[in-house]
């Protein structure tokens, strides 16, 4: 857990932050220049805050009062750039290589070899920094953090400049690197489809100041934030398995939970694993069973959250994971719709995105 | 070991040394400049330009002044190693080297700028302490460019002669360097060896400003990639 108590001031921006994030994933949301960077900065030690405490499980990091700031070689935090920061002079072992070299002795060591082919990187061991894609530079990035055994790892918005496609492989990565490695992970980002899969806790930060803290749904779903969340699409991303591949103008069939929804085809896909990429205003909710319609998928769930803020207004169903849906509140009112009730959900096979997920086995 | 042989090999452990001596204190005084930007920045930047600026004898006239056997540091030199500095190798080596200063500092500079500071805060992160990121992060992406600082500098100090001659003297086969032999061979009518010399000096040069031009090119090509 890490708790936070700090100011700092630059010029004309000030930060001022008091709030704790539990183990787990947590995350930082807001809008740029909001000081989600300068946050993360502080806790690796690379900014030094003017006044206030910041302790990670239990241990100071650092303390006006007592004088204390401890550098960040020391630390053991580790930090992933939004870019990755790469060594250039170093080729992609060399890069995993460095973390694990000077990284503290620590129970979380997890060996390169390990690692590289953890994060299905382990063809590209002798590749130079400059020839790899954007996602492959994230997965190296960040197993050259975890190579070094951090105690928490910080991701300043790491998927922001990726295209769609590798944005949702990356965050399954990162999903699976917190259930089989158990690092707690602060996750910053002014993305709310990325934070509400992600994290179990979310601080909204605006100019420099908590506006929000609490579940991501309840968060950036429902009240509270007003427009820092208004005009972003809100996503879904749901673990599927590949039951048929499809082929050409021929659709494939993903297995999601106890459901099979029909998507488009997956022949350019070579895992079987797939993240299913849904827009929350892609759904369709009906209350009777909507017969003759040319939308491939009509499935039943349950309703089990709903958020309802004057801008905006979203049901979440459980589909053996979370799918958010976006509705408008009369329309909520004239279903009467609420949590518990089972609903008719209609997309259509092309609203349906598949993209690889990362799975973590050698 | 014929006349010119021995200049050349004095000319080049004269200008070697000077870049011993050299390089760790550009280093830092780069660094300085470009990680810390201090608030006496102008005031470091003239002081180590004046070289560039002074005829060369005047750093002579002040090196000779502080070094002399009354000078303020003459003594302090006399009485740790007993002896004297002036009139020797490593005088020449010290003129060379302060010639040299503001093109390896500036060289050094450049080089410096281009290695993106995040690479050291991530190294930092990854448990590597300053030093450690300095060595392993900072000098290795800078490679090419300080190397492209050495060259010249050692470029610069092969033909140094102004300062040298006024605080090294122009002794055979002690301080005797390249330009100076050449000067020697010239007034005493020498020209079929003065010649010699000329057709080294601008090989030494030629060669060194080639590797060096090479890197600087690359320098510039990597960065934009």
């Amino acid at each position: 857990m890490i708790k936070l108590d700090l100011a700092i001031a630059r010029g004309d921006f000030h930060l001022e932050i008091n709030a704790s994030l539990e183990s787990g994933i947590s995350a930082i949301f807001g809008p740029s220049g909001s000081g989600k960077s300068t946050t993360l900065a502080c806790i690796a030690g690379l900014m030094q805050p003017d006044s206030g405490s910041i302790a990670l499980d239990g241990e100071s990091l650092f303390d006006s009062n007592e004088n204390l700031h401890v550098s960040p070689e020391n630390r053991s935090v580790g930090l992933v750039f939004q870019d990755g920061a790469l060594f250039p002079h170093l080729d992609v072992q060399g890069n995993i290589e460095f973390g694990a070299k000077f990284g503290g002795a620590n129970s979380r060591k997890v060996y390169p070899d390990e690692l590289m082919k953890l994060l299905g990187i382990h063809d590209l061991a002798e590749r130079d920094i400059a020839g790899l894609s954007g996602g492959e530079r994230q997965r190296v990035a960040l197993a050259r953090s975890l190579a070094a055994g951090p105690r928490v790892l910080l991701l300043d918005e790491p998927v922001a400049s990726l295209d769609a496609r590798l944005r949702t492989t990356v965050l399954g990565y990162l999903k699976e690197i917190h259930r089989e490695l158990g690092i707690p992970m602060i996750y910053v980002s002014h993305n709310v489809s990325e934070i509400v899969h992600l994290a179990e806790q979310v601080i909204v930060l605006d100019h420099g100041t908590v506006v929000a803290n609490g579940p991501p749904r309840a968060v950036l779903l429902g009240q509270g934030i007003g427009q820092l969340a208004n005009f972003e699409d809100v996503e879904s991303y749901l673990s599927g398995t590949l039951v048929d591949r499809g082929s050409g103008d021929r659709s494939a069939r993903v297995k999601v939970g106890n459901y099979e929804f029909v998507t488009p085809s997956a022949e350019h896909i070579d895992s079987d694993e797939v993240i299913v990429t849904i827009r929350a205003s892609d759904v369709i909710v009906a209350t009777e069973l909507p017969r003759a319609i040319s939308a491939r998928n009509v499935i039943s769930a349950p309703c089990v959250d709903l958020t309802q803020s004057e801008e905006r207004s979203f049901a979440t169903f459980d589909v053996g994971e979370p799918l958010v849906v976006e509705l408008t509140s009369s329309a909520i009112a004239e279903l009467e719709l609420s949590i518990g009730v089972s609903a008719h959900l209609v997309f259509k096979t092309t609203s349906l995105t598949l993209t690889p997920r990362g799975i973590l086995r050698s | 070991m014929s006349s010119e042989g021995e200049v050349i090999l004095l000319s080049l452990r004269v200008a070697a040394l000077a870049m011993v001596g050299l390089v760790p204190i550009s280093l830092g005084i780069a660094w300085l400049l470009v990680r810390r930007n201090p608030r006496g920045r102008w005031l470091i930047e003239a002081l180590v330009s004046m070289p560039l600026a002074l005829p060369p004898v005047v750093i002579g006239f002040g090196l000779l002044w502080l070094f002399s056997p009354t000078g303020p540091l003459g003594e302090v030199i006399d009485s740790l190693f007993g002896g004297d500095l002036v009139f020797t190798w490593f005088a020449a080596s010290l003129a060379s080297a302060i010639v040299a200063l503001p093109l390896v500092v500036r060289t050094f500079v450049i080089a410096l700028e281009a290695v993106d500071p995040r690479l050291e805060l991530a190294s930092r992160s990854l448990g590597a302490g300053p030093w450690r990121t300095f060595a392993y992060v900072t000098i290795p992406i800078a490679a090419r460019g300080l190397l492209a600082g050495v060259l010249i500098g050692f470029v610069r100090a092969l033909s140094e002669f102004g300062a040298t001659i006024v605080v090294a003297g122009n002794i055979p086969g002690q301080t005797q360097t390249l330009p100076l032999a050449i000067f020697t061979r010239i007034q005493t009518g020498d020209d079929s060896v003065a010649i010699r010399l000329v057709v080294i000096s601008v090989v030494l040069a030629l060669v060194s400003l080639l590797l060096h031009n090479r890197l600087v090119s690359r320098l510039a090509s990597g960065r934009s990639r």
